[in-house]
Order: structure tokens, then C-alpha cells, then sequence
């Protein structure tokens, strides 16, 4: 218990939205390669890109290893860096198929796996970002 | 400033600046896949043009405009339109005089939301621009015309959002453009209106409407029980209830407030028609008015008020119930039953140089599939076969009620006048050519034309080849004639069509012994009946409908010898011997069938073969042979001698089109071949891997880049878009307007008018050259197999010969002024449901009859340039592959000397169109971009390994540039003339984005660790201290 305590005792808030970050990046990881995964669905268009699946399981694995060795900035970069670049690599997946939902001939709606994709993206992003400038270490009066 | 903003401020600088730059390179990444649309659609050129030397003397305005300005184009075009949809709107009912409305009775009142919102034309690539479209008010009411009852249309308008039709999700994931067909209740009509109907009661014009459109076709039934759908039992062509309450309110209301009930059916999508004569709704007339375009209302004015009489004619049987019609037991998508996934990975080779094969899986339409089970007897092929089956009492016809199943047949169209046929006669006036005359008096008192419409009844034998009871084979269309005028008018047919497609035993066309019978009448209805009076029946058996004439019936015996029998077996294009070419597209004699088989609906067993119900589609179970032959193909190692590459000779493109006594340089003379040598091979896939709207320019030779642009209705761009075009280059002040959109295919053909459809393909031509275009996606000439078609409105007609003989000659308009056609989408691509992949079975008689011979009678008699395949596949091979369509078909039996192109090619295609494919097939560019994984592997073979493809890439590339080279794009090339690639504004922008982000990212990186080093180095040095 008092390990367990102590665990806890110097780490800021950064290191905590790190770890969000983190696992944000796994649930986008998994929605990912679950929805687009399997091959073509709306309008048989292929939206896996298996680079940015691989980059995020990249910054998902050294992520963790940095943090466990207290290598937290770095970890924080390294979240922000791999995510980030995944993220533009799912852009150029996908963009075929918000294109074919923009010209609105064969697709209207965009669906809620790449909705759900999307978003958890976006979210990964936004908390790894915010953890580069939050403190990782709490300040010990 | 402290150490620790100091960081934070790097740090954002540093991530911002990096982010920012790492999302210009993934967008510059996007925009340079597809540089080529990006440029065509922003209107920044690629290149220029430049005079080396004196090139004063050249005249290189090789297609001249005959117009001066854009003002007078469009002034022509709007003109051109309206006349259009005069000629080809078609008189359904008119009783009791119903029309024209005459002065002084033209306050009338307009029901029906679709009045306030008409459908102009469909939508998708081929829709028209509507913003100077005049509202139904504003044609009626034109030059005061007629007076509209404006409270009740500010009722509609106001009351828009609330009542206009709306759209909605279907379950399959693909939007139908069909959804809620809305409108207004009648109590809420009459309620908010009926005060004004008595100072506008001439008439109650109701307007009814549905609109198609690409991608989706029109709904038959209801997805499930939470389908949203307002129709009647979710069928979009039925009245709904609304509409209906609509029409009985009305006919209520009739001769005490309203004189006259007529109904404007304002869509391409027939919808079913009994209600037209229903006696409870007390309708006086009806004018189906397609799609009329731009500016076609103000035609449907000038109908209204008898300034012109009707004189169009029904491209397509109008059924009094469209599930009457059996081709409704197959439409749609039908997925394979057994196990799709698991044959594909027992049978995936291991070999493949790319990775995985072919997806197919129930998630994409390679697992789906269509049987024209009907076989040739569409639309009216099966309405007027089974009627006189049963009228003749062959056995297993069962009882066919005609006008229980057909509201109006096909060619039926009524008018203001009459018109009485006299004198009519046959003559064989050459060894093919029978000469059809009839003289045509207008005995009516009101000025019209006339539309003398010949059929043909060829023989048929029972368990034989199998026959319609009539064919259409010739038409020809009167001058305006005035009360009392007799004309003589003679309608040429040609013998070949006499000829019948026979499939199972000689494999070619044959004439078979037996009577065959030549009719004129108003449709083929009035057809039939005068070969079955010729025949000896009449109404007295009580199952004929109505008295024929045998007068108008010429018979011919023929007792042929088994020679002259198949004199018709050649080609008359380019003499090719014609045998069985699409055995493997009819699921019977596919050699991967497996078990499946097919009944095709036969004139000897009506009763047996006709399925009426949804649920009897045919039922095909996937086989594992089916997989193999989707895989795409890998390019083989051969011993064929490459072309040579690069050999410069010095010739342009422009040096391509004549010699120097002025003749066209043939396509397969030596010189193209010395040109050809010339090329690159990355010259060649540069032009074939991408084509989306526009061929690639290929500077070395003085090829520009040339545009191209949707669709069947006419260019419908703003003339101003392309630095080619005349707008833009004179700077003209109306340079922003748009080019015209013409009604919908089937108007222009219910013209029945040759000369009239030449002038419509001669405007859009003249658009293709203010506008800066040399290509257009279009005509459509897929068949009307199903009113629920999405674009039908794109297409012609139910019966081929109509269809390519309208074709043709709008073909010939077009192409008179450089344009090149691709008529689209070649073949059986009749539906929009799963069109990118579907499986379509078809005999090969249906195939030649129906489909094919729509596409080809435009290449044969019009010269159609180019075809645009369709998505679907031929059995199992898609369109884009089959070189059986492409280069036995098109180029072997019609002489097609064009190029064909794909379907738009983009990410939801990559799963089953190759280029590999493609190219071994003939079919020579790919619209849009083809995927970078079978590129590659084309591009394997640039110097060694396949000289077959080798050969494949260089016969596409020059069918390309023959045709580029005889098209308005040499308009302004002259021998002295070289074209200089330029990089456009927007890439230039790009350019400039990436380096300053660049340079901004750089800095960043540096301030951040020049200080970090100065922070080290301070720090060192205060703890030396």
C-alpha cells in the first residue's frame, strides 16, 4: 500500500494525461484495425492504412517503455510524435472516402466507424499536446 | 523572460510550426495524387502554347464557332431547349378538348408541390444548372401568357420546407435519392386556398413529379417496417396517398369550380399509370413532360396554349402498373448464397507480385449479381408479344388483358389535330433496302406534325429463336402541316434488321423463313392490332382490343436458301464474320456456372417462364471458378518484340492530321508508326493511368492537355472555365454564364426527331468550343429496362433502334464541331444498385438485340468516337476488362476507330479494376487515377517482360492521340506551335507553403536548442563557480 502510495506521490498531472494520451492511442488502435480492418466497407473503398495503424502501436509501445523507465518528457514526445504522424497517414487513408461523401453521388453520411475513428484521433492528439507542456513531476513542498 | 515561459514558448513554437508543416506535406501528398482533376477543376493550365518562328500564315481555327458571342450561343441554346421539349413531350389524354387552352380561358390554378419545384433534370454527374431556369409560373405567365393563381402558389412556396420532397438513408448504407415524396395534404390545400379557385378555375393543372439520379435507383418496395418512406407500400412510382387525395379532391370540385383537371407528369422515372384514365379522378388531359431542362417549361407553355401541338411520342411502354412489367423480378442486387470468403483463400495464388487478390466478400459487389432473366422481351417486346400470343391463342400465354397491364404503349402520342394515313406502300428499292411510303394528311383544324413510325413482325417458330411480335425499324417526323396539308412520307428500312440474333444453334444472325409483316401505326400497339387484322382477327373474338388495319400491312414470304439465310452474318461496319462473343455473360453456358442455371422468359411458354413476384429472382450460388476469374491478371513473360521508344523523328501531333494534299492520315498508316516510335514509355502511362475529365499533355510530340466534362443534358460549365475555350481567350463578357441543359434523353427522343437531336448535339458542340472542352461524358445509352432506374433520365428508351438512332444523330451534331463523345455506360449498366461490380447475366441474344445494339448502331451510323465502359461486370469480368466488348465488339464489328475510357475510377473501384486488365482488353484510360500497386506493376514491364502489354499501352496511347489530333484541341496548334508545361498557381502556392513552413519549423528547432545549449552551458559554468 505504501508503494502503491508512493507510486502516485511525484507524479504531476502531465504524467496522468499522458497516460490518457496513451490510452486514447490504444482505443483508436483497436477501433481502427476493428472498423477498417477487414477490407473495403462503404462504397468498397479501402480506408485501412496499415503505416499509421503501425506507427501508433509504435508510439503506444515506447510510450510505455519511456514511462516505465521515467523518461516521461520523452514520453510525451514520443506520444505526441507517433500519434500525430499515424493521424496524417489516416488522412491520406480516408480522404478518398470523405471525398466520396462530399460529392454526395454514391455516399451522404459519413459512418459512425469513421466518426468514431476520427474522433478518438483527434482526442489522442489534443491530451498528448497537452501533456508536453503540463508538469510531469509534482512539485514536492 | 524566465527559463521555464521561455520553454513553454519553444515548445509551441516548435509543435506548431512542425504540425502545421507535417499537415501541409500529408495535403501536398493528397493534392499532387490528384494534381491533374485539381487543375482542371480550379481552371489553371498546365501549359502554354508558343509560336516558334512565323506562324502567320497557318489558319489553325480547324472547327470553326458559328457564333460570335456567348450571348447569342445561349440566346440559341435556350431557343434550342424550349423547342426540344415541344417536340418530344408527349399527349397522353385529351377529352373533350380539353387543350389547348384558348384565350380567354387561361386562368388556371397549379396543384401539386412539384409545381413549385419541378424536376428539371436528375441528379449526379448529369444534372443541369437550374439558376436561370424559369419557375412553372414564370413560363406560364410569360409574355402573360396564362394568369396563375397566385394565392394558392404562395401557398406551395411558403409553405416549401414543409411539403417539398426530401430524401432519405436506405440500410444498405447508399442514400436514396428517392425518400419521402412529401407534399401537401389536400384538406391543407383546400383549407388555406379554395377561396381563390373560382377567379382561376380554366384550370387545374396538377403537377406530378419524381426525380432520379446517379447512384441510386428509385425505390420498388419498402426496405423493412421502419422504412420512413410516405409512398404506396414504399413504391416511389405509385400515387401516394397524398396525391391521390389530391386528385379525388379535385374531382369534386370539377365543373363546378374547375372546367378542365390536367395532369403534367413532369419526370424520366414513368410512374404507374392507371390512374390516368381512372374515371373517379375525372382527368381531361395529361402531357408527360420528362425532364425539360433549362428553359423546357416555357415549351410546356407554349403546349398548354396551343402555339405548338404535341407531336411527341412514347419512348417507353407507360404500364398501368409497373410490377406488371417481369423485369421487376430482377432488379436490384442479389447476393451469391454459399461461402464467397473462404473460396477466395483456398483459391488466393501465392505468386502475386501485389498484395492479396481480388477482395470480394459480402462487403463489396463483386458478391452480387443481376439475371436479365426476361431475356429480349423489354418493355414493349413483352406487353406486345403476350397480347397477341393471346389474342392468336397460343398455348401457355394465359389471359393477358392489354389495357389491364399497358396505360400507354410505346410510340403512343396524341395531338391537338389528326392525322390520316393513305396510300400506303412497300417497295424493295435495292438488295436491302425497303422503301415504306404513306401519304399523311392533317384532317384535323389545328397545325402539327406527324410521326410515321414503321414496325416489322418478323416469324416465329415455337421452341425456336425467340421474336417480338413487332420491331421497331424505321421512323421519319413531318414538317408542320396546316390544316388540310397531304404530305408523302418515306421511311427507308433497311433488310438487316429483318435479321434475328440466334444464339444456340448458328451462332450469328439468320433470317429465318417465314412471313415477315411491315406496319406503320401510332405506336407499337396500333402495330400489332393492324398484323393481327392482316392475319384475319378482330374484336369480335373479344381478346382483341381494338380494330386493326390490314391496309397498312405489307407481307413478305421469304424461302431462303441456308446461304442467304445468314447473308446478314457480316458486319456491315468492317465485314467481320459475326459469331457468339458473350457465352461466357450468360450464367447457362458459363463454363464456372457450377449448378446454376437460368429459365429465360419464352414467348412458348408465357405462363411458365413470366415471374410477376418479387420473390421469384433467380437464385445463383457463388462457385469457386467465379473467384479465379475476378482475379486480376498479371502481366506474363512472352517473346514479343517491344515497340521501339524515343526514336525522334521530329513530327508533332499536329503534323498527324493531314498530308500534304489535305487528307486525313489514316490510323493505320506507317507514319503513325513513326510517331508513335517517338514516345516515351512513361509518355504513354502518363496518358492512359489518368484521364479523370481530361487526356494528359505529352509536351515532346505538341500534344496539349485536352478537357472533358459530364454529360448526356449538355456541358452545363461556365464557358469561361478553360483558357482553351473561345470565352476565354476573347475575354467574353459573359464568360461566367453556363453552357445549356437539355431535357432529359427520353424527351429528345420521344422527338422521334433526326434533324431536331442533330441540332441539339450541333449546340453542345458549339459549348465544347466556347467552353474549352473537346470531350464529353456522354450521350447515355444504356437501355429503360426499369422505370426505377436512377438516370434514366440520362438514357433514351426501352427499344435500342430508337435509342441509337437518336444517338446517332445527336452523335453527329456533337462531333460536327471537333467534340469527341464517350457514350456511356457500355453495357447492361441499366441500374444504379451495386453498379460499381454487380454480376449481370444476360443471353447473348438479349445482349445483341437490346443492349449492345444500342451502342453500336452510334458508332456504325454516327461515327460515336469513344465509349465510357460501365462499372458493372459482364458475368463475372468487368466491362473495363472484356475485350470481347471493347475489341471484338465495338472495334472488330462496329469499327469504332475512338478510344474507351472507365467509369470514374477512384477509391471504391481500386478493389476490382485493374489496369493490367484494362490494357490487354483495349480499353485504353483510366478515369480518375488508377492505383498505384497495378501502376507499378504496369510500369514492371517498361523494359522488359510482357511485349504483349507493351504493345497494349502503345495501341491505347495512339488511339488517344488519333483521336485528340482530329478534335477541336488542335484548334490553334499549328506546325509552328509548341506546347511549354507551366506549374499552376495552386501548386506554386503549395510549393511556397512547405518551404516557409518548413523554414519556420527549422527556426523553431534551432532557438530551442541554441538556448537549451546556452541554458547547459550557463548552468555549467554557475555550478564551476
Amino acid at each position: 500500500m505504501e508503494g502503491f502510495k508512493n507510486f502516485f506521490k511525484d507524479k504531476g498531472v502531465g504524467y496522468y494525461v499522458t497516460v490518457l494520451a496513451t490510452v486514447l492511442a490504444l482505443a483508436t488502435m483497436i477501433v481502427y484495425v476493428s472498423y477498417y480492418g477487414h477490407g473495403p466497407r462503404e462504397a468498397n473503398i479501402d480506408c485501412m492504412n496499415w503505416v499509421a495503424f503501425y506507427l501508433i502501436l509504435a508510439g503506444i509501445v515506447l510510450t510505455v517503455a519511456l514511462l516505465i523507465f521515467n523518461q516521461r518528457f520523452w514520453a510525451t514526445v514520443s506520444i505526441s510524435l507517433f500519434s500525430f504522424v499515424s493521424l496524417l497517414f489516416y488522412i491520406y487513408g480516408v480522404y478518398g472516402y470523405v471525398s466520396v461523401v462530399a460529392v454526395g453521388i454514391d455516399l451522404k453520411t459519413l459512418s459512425p466507424g469513421f466518426l468514431a475513428c476520427t474522433i478518438l484521433y483527434v482526442l489522442t492528439i489534443v491530451f498528448a499536446y497537452a501533456s508536453v507542456f503540463l508538469k510531469q513531476k509534482k512539485e514536492i513542498k | 523572460m524566465k527559463r521555464s515561459t521561455t520553454v513553454k514558448l519553444q515548445k509551441a513554437a516548435v509543435m506548431t510550426s512542425a504540425s502545421l508543416l507535417g499537415i501541409m506535406l500529408a495535403a501536398s501528398a493528397i493534392l499532387m495524387d490528384n494534381a491533374a482533376v485539381i487543375s482542371s477543376t480550379l481552371g489553371q493550365p498546365t501549359f502554354r502554347t508558343e509560336v516558334v518562328g512565323d506562324g502567320s500564315n497557318e489558319n489553325t481555327d480547324y472547327y470553326p464557332s458559328s457564333y460570335k458571342n456567348v450571348k447569342s450561343l445561349i440566346q440559341a441554346g435556350r431557343e434550342m431547349c424550349e423547342e426540344t421539349l415541344e417536340e418530344g413531350a408527349v399527349l397522353l389524354k385529351n377529352e373533350n378538348n380539353a387543350l389547348p387552352l384558348k384565350e380567354g380561358n387561361r386562368k388556371i390554378s397549379l396543384f401539386g408541390v412539384t409545381s413549385i419545384d419541378p424536376v428539371y433534370g436528375g441528379t449526379g454527374s448529369g444534372q443541369v444548372d437550374v439558376s436561370t431556369a424559369p419557375t412553372l409560373k414564370e413560363a406560364l405567365e410569360r409574355d402573360n401568357l396564362f394568369s396563375v393563381n397566385p394565392e394558392l402558389w404562395n401557398f406551395y412556396t411558403e409553405n416549401a420546407a414543409l411539403y417539398k420532397r426530401g430524401t432519405k438513408r436506405s440500410p444498405t448504407g447508399f442514400d436514396t435519392i428517392a425518400g419521402t415524396l412529401n407534399g401537401a395534404p389536400w384538406e391543407d390545400v383546400y383549407s388555406a386556398t379554395n377561396g381563390s379557385y373560382a377567379t382561376y378555375g380554366d384550370a387545374a393543372i396538377v403537377v406530378l413529379g419524381r426525380i432520379g439520379g446517379e447512384g441510386s435507383d428509385l425505390d420498388i418496395e419498402k426496405f423493412n417496417e421502419s422504412d420512413p418512406s410516405d409512398s404506396t407500400n414504399g413504391d416511389f412510382l405509385r400515387l401516394t396517398p397524398k396525391e391521390k387525395g389530391l386528385l379525388e379532391g379535385l374531382a369534386k370540385l370539377k365543373g363546378k369550380t374547375f372546367e378542365k383537371i390536367i395532369v403534367l407528369v413532369n419526370t424520366a422515372n414513368m410512374i404507374s399509370s392507371d390512374f390516368i384514365k381512372d374515371p373517379a379522378y375525372k382527368i381531361d388531359a395529361a402531357l408527360w413532360i420528362g425532364t425539360p431542362g433549362q428553359t423546357g417549361l416555357y415549351g410546356v407553355a407554349d403546349l398548354l396554349a396551343g402555339k405548338t401541338t404535341p407531336s411527341g411520342h412514347l419512348t417507353d411502354t407507360i404500364w398501368a402498373d409497373n410490377l406488371q412489367n417481369p423485369v421487376h423480378s430482377n432488379l436490384g442486387y442479389y447476393a451469391y448464397s454459399g461461402n464467397i470468403d473462404s473460396s477466395i483463400a483456398s483459391t488466393a495464388p501465392s505468386d502475386k507480385p501485389y498484395s492479396g487478390p481480388v477482395i470480394i466478400g459480402n462487403t463489396t459487389n463483386s458478391g452480387k449479381y443481376l439475371v436479365y432473366q426476361e431475356g429480349i422481351y423489354v418493355g414493349y417486346r413483352y406487353a406486345e408479344t403476350r397480347y397477341e400470343d393471346y389474342v392468336t391463342g397460343r398455348a401457355n400465354t394465359g389471359e393477358f388483358i392489354y389495357n389491364d397491364v399497358v396505360a400507354y404503349p410505346f410510340g403512343y402520342g396524341a395531338s391537338y389535330t389528326q392525322f390520316e394515313y393513305s396510300n400506303y406502300t412497300v417497295d424493295k428499292t435495292s438488295d436491302h433496302i425497303y422503301t415504306v411510303t404513306v401519304d399523311v394528311e392533317n384532317i384535323g383544324t389545328e397545325k402539327g406534325k406527324e410521326v410515321v413510325q414503321v414496325y416489322l413482325q418478323k416469324p416465329y417458330t415455337p421452341g425456336g429463336i425467340e421474336k417480338a411480335a413487332v420491331e421497331l425499324v424505321g421512323f421519319e417526323k413531318t414538317k408542320i402541316l396546316d390544316p388540310g396539308e397531304k404530305v408523302k412520307v418515306s421511311v427507308e428500312v433497311d433488310e438487316r434488321d429483318f435479321a434475328s440474333y440466334d444464339a444456340e444453334n448458328k451462332k450469328t444472325y439468320v433470317l429465318e423463313n417465314g412471313t415477315y409483316y411491315l406496319t406503320v401505326g401510332n405506336g407499337a400497339h396500333e402495330a400489332v392490332n393492324n398484323v393481327l387484322a392482316a392475319k384475319g382477327h378482330s374484336p369480335s373474338s373479344g381478346k382483341m382490343d381494338a380494330d386493326g388495319n390490314k391496309d397498312f400491312v405489307k407481307a413478305y414470304n421469304f424461302n431462303l436458301s441456308s446461304e442467304d439465310a445468314l447473308k446478314y452474318s457480316w458486319s456491315e461496319a468492317t465485314g467481320k464474320k459475326i459469331e457468339n462473343l458473350f457465352d461466357f455473360a450468360d450464367i447457362n453456358k458459363y463454363a464456372g456456372r457450377g449448378n446454376n442455371s437460368v429459365v429465360y422468359v419464352s414467348r412458348n411458354n408465357w405462363e411458365g417462364t413470366v415471374k410477376l413476384d418479387r420473390d421469384d429472382y433467380v437464385k445463383l450460388e457463388w462457385t469457386t471458378q467465379m473467384g479465379k476469374d475476378m482475379e486480376m491478371k498479371t502481366p506474363k513473360s512472352d517473346n514479343v518484340e517491344y515497340p521501339k521508344f524515343g526514336q525522334n523523328s521530329g513530327l508533332q501531333l499536329i503534323d498527324m492530321r493531314q498530308d500534304e494534299n489535305g487528307d486525313e492520315i489514316p490510323f493505320n498508316d506507317p507514319l503513325w508508326d513513326t510517331f508513335m516510335d517517338q514516345l516515351l514509355w512513361d509518355d504513354m502511362v502518363t496518358l492512359l493511368k489518368a484521364g479523370a475529365r481530361y487526356t494528359a499533355a505529352i509536351e515532346s510530340v505538341g500534344k496539349i492537355k485536352t478537357l472533358d466534362h459530364n454529360g448526356p443534358m449538355g456541358l452545363t460549365e461556365k464557358y469561361g472555365n478553360c483558357v482553351n475555350g473561345l470565352a476565354a481567350k476573347t475575354d467574353d463578357p459573359d464568360k461566367n454564364s453556363r453552357a445549356m441543359g437539355y431535357p432529359a434523353g427520353g424527351i429528345r427522343a420521344s422527338s422521334f426527331n433526326k434533324e431536331l437531336v442533330y441540332n441539339v448535339g450541333n449546340m453542345i458542340g458549339e459549348d465544347a468550343l466556347w467552353a474549352g472542352y473537346s470531350g464529353l461524358y456522354g450521350p447515355g445509352s444504356n437501355i429503360h429496362r426499369s422505370p426505377y432506374s436512377g438516370r434514366n433520365y440520362e438514357y433514351y428508351s426501352e427499344d435500342p433502334f430508337l435509342s441509337g438512332m437518336i444517338c446517332a444523330e445527336e452523335v453527329k451534331g456533337m462531333q460536327s464541331h471537333g467534340m469527341y463523345v464517350y457514350n456511356k455506360h457500355c453495357f447492361m449498366n441499366d441500374q444504379e444498385t451495386a453498379r460499381m461490380g454487380v454480376c449481370t447475366w444476360a443471353n447473348e441474344q438479349a445482349i445483341r438485340e437490346i443492349y449492345a445494339k444500342a451502342f453500336a448502331i452510334p458508332v456504325v451510323k454516327g461515327d460515336a468516337k469513344n465509349v465510357m465502359v460501365g462499372y458493372n461486370r459482364l458475368g463475372v469480368v468487368w466491362n473495363g476488362a472484356c475485350k470481347e466488348m471493347i475489341t471484338d465488339f465495338l472495334r472488330g464489328e462496329c469499327g469504332m476507330t475512338g478510344f474507351a475510357i472507365t467509369d470514374m475510377w477512384y477509391f471504391q473501384t481500386d478493389y476490382y479494376m485493374s489496369i493490367i486488365d484494362m490494357m490487354l482488353a483495349g480499353c485504353d484510360m483510366v478515369d480518375g487515377s488508377a492505383s498505384a500497386s497495378t501502376v507499378a506493376l504496369l510500369n514492371e514491364c517498361k523494359t522488359s517482360g510482357s511485349g504483349e502489354l507493351a504493345w497494349a499501352v502503345r495501341n491505347s496511347a495512339k488511339r488517344i492521340l488519333y483521336t485528340v489530333a482530329h478534335s477541336n484541341a488542335m484548334n490553334g496548334i499549328g506546325k509552328n506551335t509548341r506546347i511549354i508545361r507551366i506549374m499552376p498557381l495552386w501548386q506554386k502556392l503549395v510549393v511556397v507553403a512547405n518551404v516557409v513552413l518548413g523554414v519556420l519549423t527549422l527556426a523553431s528547432v534551432s532557438w530551442t536548442m541554441i538556448s537549451y545549449l546556452r541554458y547547459k552551458k550557463n548552468e555549467e559554468q554557475d555550478r564551476q563557480i
